[in-house]
């Protein structure tokens, strides 16, 4: 059985249709990723889930029980973290902690939650001092704190620096380890493909497609990119004319190859330099990566 | 109830950590009592400077001037009308009493006796104090004159002049004034800024009742109020002398009474305001016609009539009429049910409304 069932959920503002009918499944101890550009309703969604807004229409089951019916059992069993954090600026660490672990029937030992989201050497430092990664840590942990089956992360690495961000991504791991389940919204494509087991992108209020990275990947853009470079350079023309190529671009010398197939490319190319007589250098191999996916779905990219 | 506590201790801990607000909590109403008491202390003890012009020098008329050399507060100066009217403009004297010619025959014949009182305009309170006095003392006189003839005994004269001092006025008008800028400014606007932040929000998400959280903010802030009270009220007794004749625990009550009512009027401001900006600015347009208006700095009698009507449709005045019955006159809960009717119906009514129009975000 699934741990969340989400079925035909819509929230209409007016004339924006900000969930326009969203199903998914999302299997226990899995970490699942919704993601989209700004406004696609990944937010919107996950705060109806999180009882925080009411949907107009749809249903909504954790762990089996009807949210609408069992919101407030729900809420003892599930941890939140918001994407605006904001928290009372000042109590410490420590006493923020606390003070939620106190709403909760079941807590987690408050000090190894520190040392889980790495706050344990700030933890009777004022939340108002605090930088913004390690506030979004502090708002991590305050959704581990009831040691919740179900964790939402809202954009938890919007705004960090890279190494913040690596941070965020294993307190992730650990809570994969751990075997809980986790959903995530991020806009940012390497993050979901690092974090996620399975994702849903979403776009207008709607999914347009879900899986595992790797199925999206397969199945939208199978293509990879072989990119290197020729000396001396050649016609492009003659290498779209080996088999398998589906495109041949150029960028400062810096040929990029689309192929279906790159081990076949690869070792045409070689053929191909050796009989001209060019010297091959800086051969490199890329795998289509979500953001592809959605640039194929849609059109666009996913951050303007 | 632990999470009641929870909230509580948190809520109390953060106010003692925000020093601005301690400031107008704690300090502002101290540096105003001190202010005002460094003012009209004194005045406790009324000491008037009475001239009287004897033109009847009749033996009636020396009674009368006997009167008022026996009474305390008057220190008395004969001599001539020209003279003493000069002493009064240049405000050596507070009043000139003159006793007309003919006032121990009109006295004798029962016919009203003629006398004039001079006074100094540009002190209105002691001039106030010193016509009634007058007026009292020459009426009382003349009675007796008529009655009984000669020997006047007039003890009274000096329990009126003990009535009210200004300082026994103004210290339970500060605590009122105190309780509702703690509820207003205090309350009001962290509570706004708690829904503009997304602390709501981020409580919402949690199991915690939203009635559950509330009442630990209202209760912290109730444990903040009667700590001002407590504080201002000891400040008076202590460095002012203030008279505090009540029963303790009526103190108590209307304190707290008091405190719950204007916090639910703040719980009010926070629920209709969408901003922090908005919710400091309908605080303010309640707070300072509520300041000036309600009879707390003043006594209403000093208002001009519309402005004294004005007065009893504000909540404050209630609550300043209460403090200061219960404290200073020492009168039971009985003798002020109207006030208490007042403060009980605000806070039904207010605390039903913010419910009403509560907002998450």
């Amino acid at each position: 059985m699934s741990e969340i069932e989400v079925r035909d959920l819509r929230k209409y503002y007016g004339e924006v249709r900000a969930v326009d009918g969203v199903s998914f499944d999302v299997r226990k101890s899995e970490v699942f990723g919704i993601l989209g550009p700004n406004g696609a309703g990944k937010t919107t969604t996950l705060e109806i889930i999180e009882t925080l807004r009411k949907p107009d229409s749809g249903e909504i089951y954790l762990m089996g029980k009807d949210l609408r019916k069992e919101a407030r059992a729900l809420k003892d069993k599930i941890g939140v973290q918001l994407q605006d954090t904001s928290l009372f600026p000042r109590l410490t660490v420590l006493e923020t902690l606390n003070l939620f672990a106190s709403f909760y029937r079941r807590t987690a030992s408050v000090l190894e939650m520190l040392k889980t989201v790495g706050l344990d050497e700030k933890k009777d430092a004022l939340v108002e001092t605090l930088s913004g990664g390690q506030q979004k840590r502090l708002s991590i942990a305050l959704a581990l704190i009831n040691d919740p089956e179900i964790i939402f992360l809202d954009e938890p690495t919007t705004g960090l620096d890279p190494q913040a961000r690596r941070r965020v991504w294993e307190i992730v791991e650990k809570l994969r380890v751990k075997g809980k389940t986790v959903v995530i919204t991020t806009h940012y494509m390497e993050e979901a493909e690092e974090l996620c087991d399975r994702v849903a992108i979403m776009d207008h209020g709607k999914i347009i497609a879900s899986g595992t990275p790797r199925d999206l990947i397969n199945n939208y853009v199978p293509e990879s990119k072989v990119f290197f470079r020729l000396e001396p350079p050649l016609d492009d023309e003659i290498l779209l004319r080996m088999p398998g190529v589906k495109g041949v671009e150029r960028d400062e010398g810096i040929y990029a190859l689309r192929t279906d197939s790159p081990q076949k490319a690869l070792m045409e190319i070689f053929d191909l330099a050796t009989e001209k007589g060019c010297l091959l250098k800086e051969v490199t191999i890329k795998r289509a990566s979500l953001e592809d996916v959605f640039l194929r779905l849609t059109g666009r990219r996913i951050r303007q | 109830m632990k999470r009641l506590i929870g909230v509580v201790g948190a809520s109390l801990k953060m106010t003692l950590r925000d020093k601005v607000a301690l400031f107008w909590m704690f300090m502002f109403p101290i540096a105003l009592m001190l202010i005002i008491g460094s003012i009209f202390g004194k005045s406790g003890e009324v000491n008037m400077n009475l001239g009287i012009v004897d033109l009847d020098k009749s033996q009636v008329s020396r009674i009368v001037v006997g009167v008022f050399e026996d009474i305390d507060v008057f220190t008395v100066k004969k001599g001539g009308k020209n003279e003493l009217l000069k002493q009064l403009r240049d405000a050596r004297l507070n009043a000139v009493l003159v006793i007309s010619k003919g006032f121990e025959d009109s006295v004798r014949l029962g016919n009203a006796a003629s006398a004039q009182i001079y006074l100094d305009r540009s002190n209105p309170t002691l001039t106030q104090v010193a016509l009634n006095t007058v007026r009292q003392v020459l009426v009382d006189v003349v009675g007796r004159m008529r009655g009984l003839k000669e020997e006047v005994v007039l003890k009274q004269m000096s329990v009126e002049s003990k009535e009210l001092k200004y300082l026994d006025f103004i210290v339970p008008g500060i605590i009122a004034i105190t309780i509702m800028q703690s509820a207003l400014m205090g309350l009001a606007i962290s509570l706004v800024i708690y829904r503009e932040k997304g602390i709501l929000r981020r409580i919402k998400v949690t199991p915690i009742p939203l009635a559950h959280f509330l009442s630990g903010e209202l209760f912290a802030a109730l444990l903040i109020s009667l700590l001002q009270s407590f504080i201002l009220l000891l400040l008076g007794w202590l460095v002012f002398r203030i008279q505090v004749n009540g029963n303790l625990l009526n103190i108590a009550f209307i304190i707290t009474l008091g405190s719950v009512a204007f916090l639910s009027l703040g719980f009010l401001v926070s629920s209709v305001s969408g901003s922090a900006k908005t919710a400091e600015t309908a605080a303010a347009a309640i707070n300072f016609p509520m300041m000036f208006l309600a009879g707390v700095y003043f006594p209403l009698a000093m208002l001009p009539r519309p402005l004294a009507a004005v007065a009893k449709v504000l909540p404050l005045y209630y609550l300043g009429d209460a403090l200061r019955e219960v404290i200073i006159r020492g009168k039971g809960l009985g003798a002020v049910w109207q006030d208490i009717l007042v403060l009980v119906g605000m806070l039904v009514v207010c605390f039903a409304a913010s419910v009403r129009f509560f907002r998450w975000e």
